[in-house]
């Protein structure tokens, strides 16, 4: 550990230069190119949801994090800590994002609308939307925006659609969880598991539009704005 | 009105388990609803598709890779979903037909989490369209069963005080109920019941009494408040008296009983408490002042039966300390006692089913043989009372431990044993044995006997197929009136650590339904595997 500390502490511009390159490689394409958030976290502003040390930093690089999107990184100790390097280069320069609207009024907002007939948050909601109940250790502001406008522009594999047409000529629609040669798996609108075996479909067709619809046209920039910044708090607790 | 009108998703078709479901669930075979099968902790099948005559054709259907051994979980089968935990405390949901994956849940853990025997979990309750989880770090999820999405998330108690969760909670009305591990920690142990919907606490019951309450003065000085007597296995349920029974496991330090004279109340006992309540109705405690270890962790066997020419609600009790016992159930009185194995530590039970112990079997500091050893002549290990063959059976060991007495001064959170415990003898080793007992006298009908000591469960079936797992990895079918050996598989997994020194079955195999086709599912290494007749 003392061995990774003092790499950090020595990092050389030589080493800046080799975690700026591994971060374009490895990061960047959640966490955008300067840090600044995408589909994962912004990791420029120093606020870090799983240890806020050099060493849970490395620790987080190197084993991912358990239940959410982050693989971990199988590299050297040399490479883990340039990438730290470059991390801390990006929080000096720094400062915590600003919320771009009020998160209270944002929640009236969400709570005012039909979020919940899709989304989980903590106990209130149901099962149809990705849970938001700490959307915010996970997504950017940007991101969040995104998804309200145009929520067809990144949607993750579990929430493609299938829609299922057996051989006897019955229906399914629902969530594609996974499939093989022999079987596909859904978890359908009504809200239950079902596994087909690929010899009793006729066919399977999936989709990568999202069943939400865009509020580009619902909200206005301000109240857009408030929705983001409420997400936006909904986090796990962080450090920094 | 500028809000979008979108798809209600309405939850009616998903799963929904009510408790009318959970009181009948015999009325269904094909699934399995709770850690037991059943609230009485028979885990017995009305299934008979499987036979004494065909199970030898039984064939492998799936295997469910884990990222971990000692797999120890009883996994629920609903509405065509089976659901399970993997070691140390992820989730997964599958179809059971063809072991296909729909979701997983995976919790982070602290690293510094006390689990003195593995890390571990035994299963899951679900009510309504929630599973429920309880974690090495002390929490009680519920998840979404369609999503495995959090719904909420409370902290029992404090790991770092040596709390932990290993046990499948139980689903009792609309509560869910929770034990805790710890004994090697010196916890002071409670039974808790939750609200289903929002994690609310609705009661708990301290197995150790408090200073005031009946029962405090049986633990000397201060030693009440690091007396142990956890409650990490899954009790039963009695709907028609409303009473829940849960074992309670030993007081600590384990093996130095010198800081807490007395019979150290209410540990290594069955309690019986208003399910509504969580009050104390009796309780029973089967090893007063323990100083070998020996849990009443088993779990309850609740049958109504003739005893004495009268039909009467009963417990039947295989213990760790190596009796077998019957109780009555609405008050606690001990019926009947008698050893099933071995056992070189008591005289026999008195009248009213105190051990009657014999000299020179405390642990000392130069260490004390005794029969059975601390792991027990049972333990965790699920029973099995099938109700056509009428026989009670167990897993069990035969064999002697040596117990040695050493000095601990209790920090939170450290391992407080009070000394050691060596559970398998170079120059005794002793064996294991899947048994059967004849419930009422406690007489051995028939026994399978094995080289190494099994700490896998039992299942029995309506078509008297008994289902048991060995130490060695061996899944069988037995014959439930004869023990014959029916089927027998070699599943693997030995050598992975864990306390039973590398053995490869801790779990209990189930058994289920789909489409009209029986299943049988037993853990081994660190897979679930699934077999069916072809």
């Amino acid at each position: 550990m003392w061995g990774l500390v003092f790499a950090v502490l020595q990092a050389t511009s030589a080493d800046l230069d080799e975690g700026r390159e591994l971060y374009r490689l490895r990061c960047a394409e959640c966490h955008g190119g300067e840090g600044e958030g995408g589909r994962g976290p912004n990791l420029a502003d120093g606020v870090f949801y799983h240890g806020n040390t050099d060493r849970d930093l490395s620790q987080t690089i190197r084993n991912g994090i358990t239940g959410t999107e982050m693989p971990g990184f199988a590299g050297s100790e040399l490479r883990i800590s340039q990438l730290v390097a470059f991390l801390r280069s990006l929080n000096r320069a720094a400062r915590p994002s600003e919320l771009p609207g009020d998160p209270a009024r944002g929640e009236e907002l969400f709570r005012g609308s039909d979020c919940l007939s899709c989304h989980r948050l903590g106990p209130e909601g149901s099962f149809a939307g990705p849970d938001l109940s700490s959307v915010g250790s996970r997504r950017s502001l940007r991101h969040l925006r995104d998804s309200l406008v145009d929520p067809s522009r990144d949607v993750r594999p579990r929430y493609r659609i299938a829609n299922v047409v057996q051989v006897s000529g019955a229906r399914a629609r629902g969530f594609l969880l996974d499939e093989d040669r022999h079987t596909v798996q859904i978890l359908d609108l009504d809200g239950a598991l079902r596994s087909f075996s690929r010899e009793e479909l006729a066919n399977v067709e999936t989709s990568r539009e999202s069943l939400m619809p865009s509020y580009a046209d619902v909200f206005d920039g301000r109240e857009l704005n408030d929705l983001v910044s409420f997400l936006s708090t909904r986090r796990s607790g962080a450090s920094r | 009105m500028r809000f979008l009108l979108l798809l209600l998703f309405v939850s009616e078709a998903s799963a929904q388990v009510t408790f009318e479901r959970l009181k009948n669930a015999p009325s269904e075979p094909g699934s399995w609803l709770t850690y037991s099968g059943n609230y009485q902790g028979w885990r017995f099948s009305p299934l008979r598709q499987l036979t004494r005559e065909n199970v030898k054709e039984l064939r492998l259907a799936w295997v469910h890779q884990m990222r971990n051994a000692q797999v120890e979980t009883t996994p629920l089968v609903i509405d065509g979903v089976m659901y399970l935990t993997e070691p140390p405390n992820d989730v997964a949901a599958l179809d059971p037909e063809t072991g296909r994956v729909f979701w997983r849940y995976r919790r982070g853990l602290p690293t510094d989490i006390r689990a003195c025997c593995g890390r571990v979990n035994r299963g899951l309750a679900m009510y309504g369209d929630k599973l429920y989880l309880g974690t090495l770090d002390s929490h009680l999820l519920a998840l979404d069963s369609r999503t495995g999405d959090i719904v909420w998330d409370v902290e029992v108690a404090d790991y770092e005080r040596g709390y932990a969760i290993t046990g499948a909670p139980l689903s009792i009305k609309d509560m869910i109920l929770t034990g805790v591990a710890g004994g090697e920690y010196g916890i002071r142990g409670f039974l808790d019941a939750y609200d289903a919907e929002t994690g609310e606490r609705r009661w708990r019951f301290y197995t150790i009494p408090g200073p005031g309450e009946p029962g405090n003065e049986s633990w000397s000085g201060e030693s009440w408040k690091t007396g142990g007597a956890p409650t990490w296995v899954t009790g039963a349920y009695d709907p028609e008296s409303n009473l829940v029974v849960w074992g309670t496991g030993n007081p600590a330090p384990d093996w130095n009983g010198d800081a807490r004279l007395g019979d150290n109340l209410y540990s290594d006992s069955a309690i019986a408490l208003d399910a509504d309540t969580g009050e104390l109705r009796w309780h029973f405690q089967f090893v007063p002042h323990d100083v070998h270890d020996w849990d009443a962790v088993q779990v309850p066997v609740l049958v109504d039966d003739e005893w004495e020419g009268a039909p009467r609600k009963l417990i039947y009790w295989g213990h760790r300390n190596g009796f077998y016992y019957v109780l009555d159930r609405m008050t606690g009185r001990f019926l009947f006692g008698t050893a099933y194995v071995k056992q070189t530590w008591a005289k026999g039970l008195d009248e009213n089913g105190r051990p009657i112990r014999l000299p020179g079997i405390d642990p000392t500091e130069g260490g004390v043989v005794v029969w059975p050893s601390a792991l027990g002549a049972t333990n965790w290990f699920s029973p099995s009372y099938n109700p056509e063959t009428g026989l009670f059976y167990l897993a069990a060991w035969e064999g002697p431990g040596l117990y040695v007495k050493g000095e601990d001064e209790y920090r939170p959170g450290e391992p407080f044993y009070g000394g050691r415990q060596v559970a398998t003898l170079e120059d005794d080793p002793g064996h294991g044995v899947i048994r059967a007992l004849e419930p009422k006298s406690g007489s051995r009908v028939w026994d399978l006997t094995l080289v190494g000591k099994p700490m896998a469960g039992v299942l029995s079936t309506a078509s008297r197929l008994v289902f048991a797992g060995s130490h060695e990895g061996y899944f069988y079918a037995l014959d439930g009136d004869t023990g014959a050996e029916l089927f027998r598989i070699y599943l693997g997994g030995d050598g992975l650590g864990g306390i039973g020194g590398g053995a490869a079955m801790y779990a209990a195999p189930i058994t289920y339904e789909v489409k009209g086709k029986q299943y049988v599912s037993m853990s081994s290494g660190s897979a679930l595997f699934t077999f069916a007749l072809p």
